[in-house]
């Protein structure tokens, strides 16, 4: 289905059943996915009909997400939604993730997010103004992080374990303008590359992940955190230890 | 543990250390950098920076 279609069968059934379809071909597949999933009994109803029986929450996340799971292209995929949270979503075969709720009302988002395939998540979760919490996300194959965060102002929660092991790239904005930021962990020694978390928020458990996931380095990198983060000296001499610039 | 002497690089009053990506008022230089990557702006210049770091809101 293709992006557009995605974005207004979402939008349309957040904002109350209206949906607009420009193209025949992707209603009639979305029939076909709405009765091969049984939800509905077997009383003939036109398309719209159907969709707007899918109102109904379970019903209609149902069906999201079997059809979510032939997304390859993420980008932009619940950009302006208006809900609090989104519908689980199947990215597991996505390749393409930025912008993902981008200018959204998108407050929590209570599943991780397995896209176990995509490689680069360049504003991935930015400019999503009212997000507070994530349970987390699969950047495991993530070269590209940069900006992944960005100007999630009211970001205080990622709840699982982030792994930038395969950062190859610059990743010094992947945290701007996060300035709630409280509670956040790292898969140990996964990263390799300059970062600036500076929150004057975060707990001594996410301070002690952040510095449990540095690697050594051999090269010249920087991890930027507030002033306002009290360093005991046994840390400092940890992230001096594996090679780390550390500024405060 | 042996702790190797570190350098240490702290800025003026009303100045930030920067080595153009990351800001700091104290600089603990890794073994393999250098305190000629980083150099002294303005309090005023490196919040500028910094917001304008974060600047593309949205497009």
């Amino acid at each position: 289905m293709s992006k557009d279609f995605q974005n207004g069968f979402a939008l349309g059934l957040a904002s109350g059943g209206v949906v607009e379809v420009a193209d025949t071909t992707e209603m009639d597949a979305l029939e076909n996915l709405i009765d091969e999933s049984g939800v509905l009994d077997s009383t003939e109803r036109t398309v719209s009909e159907k969709v707007g029986q899918l109102i109904d929450k379970a019903a209609w996340e149902n069906v999201w997400y079997e059809v979510s799971e032939n997304i390859q292209n993420a980008n932009y995929l619940f950009r302006n939604y208006q809900g609090v949270t989104i519908p689980r979503t199947n990215l597991i075969n996505a390749t393409s993730f930025g912008r993902f709720i981008q200018n959204s009302n998108v407050e929590y988002i209570d599943y991780y997010i397995d896209t176990q395939k995509v490689t680069s998540f360049q504003y991935g979760f930015a400019y999503a103004a009212s997000l507070k919490r994530i349970k987390g996300v699969n950047t495991s194959k993530a070269s590209q992080i940069n900006g992944i965060f960005m100007d999630d102002n009211l970001l205080e929660t990622i709840e699982e374990p982030l792994d930038f092991s395969s950062v190859t790239q610059n990743m010094g904005l992947a945290f701007g303008g996060c300035h709630a930021l409280k509670n956040i962990k790292f898969v140990a020694g996964s990263i390799n590359l300059s970062v600036n978390i500076t929150s004057a928020n975060l707990t001594d458990e996410s301070i002690q992940s952040i510095i449990d996931g540095l690697v050594t380095v051999e090269t010249a990198q920087t991890l930027n955190l507030n002033s306002a983060i009290a360093l005991t000296e046994e840390q400092k001499a940890t992230i001096n230890a594996k090679g780390w610039t550390l500024a405060q | 543990m042996i702790i190797e002497k570190q350098t240490v690089l702290k800025a003026d009053e009303g100045m930030t250390l920067t080595n153009g990506e990351a800001f700091g008022k104290v600089v603990y230089l890794g073994r393999n950098d250098s305190a000629d990557n980083w150099h002294e702006i303005t309090d005023e210049e490196a919040e500028k920076l910094q917001e304008q770091a974060g600047g593309m809101n949205g497009e």
